[in-house]
């Protein structure tokens, strides 16, 4: 459906990929980890390999949560934009098929934070 | 002829009748050009029931009234130091987050009334709305003035402007307001005098002014109780104006439901940062979120909208997520408060061991399985010298534009998110509600603010991380962001209590 409008009402999106010279925002979370308030949100560059992406950016940030050290990336159920999704970890977000504002969640079977609290 | 005084009556119908004329120098459509396009069908404005029917003379009588006695409380109140009867420093955060997110809406608010005040065709509409223009334009700089005292002794609202531009949970309330001002003039009254100030209000004005009463600030209570009779005033405009519009044609049925729908949603999503203020903010309780839900949505929301069902109106969509969540989401906001603390106007805490009971009391079983946990691990990190902050910019909802800290209502271990394409590119969003929102408007919310994108577009004084970011925000650590415990505001309060900790060890007041 369109916005009724008194005129011609055309504007561009705020956050279109131009905007971010040549890197991209995506999202991620790790489900039943919800020490982590909310996903996360990336600035990165489509070039980085999603192994990369997780050892340098996202374990960093999250190194405070006891679970982190029996994360192993073998066991890792994803899914990008909420689909099924076997990405290959060697590869780059581009060659993934990670576009800009693509949302990532990974879920580790057995994982499901302290004692089991979703947290 | 002799001088004749005029009656109430007559005076009144003069104002909003007399002064109306069918205009012949330029066409009606063009004197007002704002009230056909939602395709609001008005056959016969002078069917408008005036809700209220005060002169201008009245008005300015029972105002300037209304402010003397508030403002000889308010000097009291600052020659008697009032600021140190509060129960306890932590209160200040309910006060700050006022302050700073809903002060500012009331001269939003002031606007927006002016606007439609002059755009509506029918005279009685438009004087309704000029009054309750001149009421909210009152409420802001009341509010500002009972604040101003505490920002003497207290950090986090020496910029309440600055932040406003600034803050990115600031943006929850300044996107909602923006969005109902740059609405058509029926869309804005539907939103903010129906939806909010007549369907929600009460979740927001009685726990803020009760909590007031409660934690001994008789400052906020007072401009409460003074602001309280406009508040009864807006309601009935609310009311009215949706039954106005819904028996002058079938055909805005459709219409007025798609607004209540989406303005129903957005103000419970922006809600949830006072029902956190009700569960976590207040030492002294006054009565939990879910509790609150219950009696001004659950009771009285269904009463009114039984009430509506005649005209074809039904209760708005997505209601019976909103009373599935009520039992999670004030836990969750607080989740975001207390890690990202470092970057606002304000401090959070771990609660205490009296409010972890009472939460437990309140929430049963939902609080004690996932919500205890976190804060026993919180507890855990502090005493190891490890309190947690976030250092990572989150993932905020395109609608609505809180952080999605949501989860999914059948699953709370589950984080809840939505999708959409539209013109080639992806958008995310916290819920069902806030999805449909876009879907019906995307030309609009593609255009949203979003604090952590425009960080990260570099359109935040160029600040990449979390530190620099508060810089930029004029508030620092210690001073006016982090941890309450660490903070200046809990150190002034032990000093001036002569190093004794005043919190209260029990909810009740």
């Amino acid at each position: 459906m369109s916005m009724v409008t008194i005129g011609t009402y055309d504007f561009p999106c705020a956050d279109r990929v131009e905007n971010y010279g040549t890197d991209i925002n995506i999202y991620c979370c790790w489900e039943h980890h919800l020490l982590i308030p909310c996903p996360a949100a990336y600035r990165l560059s489509p070039e980085i390999t999603l192994r990369d992406f997780l050892e340098q950016v996202f374990k960093p940030d999250h190194d405070h949560h006891p679970q982190m050290l029996q994360l192993d990336y073998t066991q890792l159920r994803w899914t990008h934009d909420s689909q099924p999704w076997s990405p290959d970890l060697a590869k780059s977000l581009r060659d993934n098929g990670v576009t800009h504002m693509s949302y990532l969640s990974f879920y580790q079977p057995g994982l499901d934070g302290v004692n089991g609290s979703g947290v | 002829m002799a001088d004749r005084k005029l009656g109430l009556k007559e005076k009144y119908q003069l104002m909003t009748r007399g002064l109306d004329w069918e205009t012949t120098y330029q066409p009606m459509d063009k004197v007002f050009p704002f009230d056909k396009y939602e395709g609001i069908k008005i056959k016969d404005w002078s069917k408008w029931e005036d809700p209220f029917r005060l002169t201008m003379d009245a008005y300015w009588k029972y105002q300037s009234e209304k402010e003397r006695k508030l403002y000889a409380i308010l000097d009291s109140f600052s020659q008697n130091n009032g600021q140190l009867n509060i129960s306890d420093a932590r209160y200040m955060t309910a006060i700050k987050l006022w302050a700073q997110g809903i002060t500012p809406l009331e001269y939003y608010a002031h606007r927006g009334f002016c606007h439609v005040g002059r755009h509506f065709r029918g005279a009685g509409a438009r004087v309704a709305c000029q009054m309750q223009a001149l009421d909210e334009l009152r409420h802001a700089q009341t509010q500002m003035h009972a604040f101003s005292h505490y920002n003497k002794y207290f950090s986090g609202l020496h910029q309440a402007i600055h932040m406003r531009d600034r803050a990115w949970y600031l943006s929850i309330p300044k996107s909602f307001f923006e969005d109902a001002l740059t609405s058509g003039p029926f869309e804005f009254v539907t939103s903010i005098s129906f939806a909010f100030e007549y369907v929600l209000t009460n979740l927001l004005f009685m726990p803020f002014v009760s909590g007031a009463a409660y934690n001994g600030d008789m400052a906020t209570t007072t401009f409460g109780f003074s602001a309280q009779s406009d508040e009864s005033r807006h309601m009935t405009l609310g009311l009215e104006v949706v039954k106005f519009v819904l028996e002058q044609h079938e055909d805005n049925v459709p219409i007025m439901q798609r607004y209540i729908d989406k303005w129903f949603w957005r103000g419970y999503r922006l809600l949830a940062l006072v029902g956190t203020m009700m569960d976590y903010m207040l030492p002294k309780k006054v009565m939990s979120w879910a509790e609150a839900w219950g009696i001004y949505w659950e009771e009285n929301g269904f009463a009114l909208f039984n009430d509506l069902s005649r005209y074809g109106i039904r209760l708005p969509k997505y209601h019976e997520i909103a009373t599935k969540e009520k039992l999670h989401i004030t836990h969750q906001a607080w989740n975001v408060f207390y890690t990202a603390c470092p970057a606002t106007g304000f401090h959070a805490w771990l609660p205490q061991p009296y409010e972890m009971d009472w939460l437990s009391e309140k929430y049963g079983e939902t609080f004690d399985r996932f919500y205890r946990p976190r804060y026993e691990l919180f507890g855990e990190m502090e005493k190891a010298g490890k309190r947690f902050y976030t250092n990572r910019l989150p993932f905020v909802c395109q609608t609505c534009q809180v952080p999605d800290f949501f989860t999914e209502v059948d699953n709370p271990m589950k984080q809840a998110v939505r999708h959409h394409e539209w013109r080639g590119m992806k958008f995310n969003f916290c819920s069902d509600g806030c999805k449909d929102i876009f879907v019906n408007e995307p030309e609009k919310f593609c255009q949203s603010y979003i604090p952590p994108q425009q960080i990260y577009q570099g359109n935040a004084g160029g600040a990449r991380t979390l530190q620099e970011y508060a810089a930029w925000l004029h508030c620092p650590m210690g001073s006016d962001a982090g941890d309450y415990y660490s903070s200046d505001d809990y150190k002034n309060w032990l000093k001036w209590h002569g190093g004794r900790d005043t919190s209260p060890t029990t909810a009740a007041a």
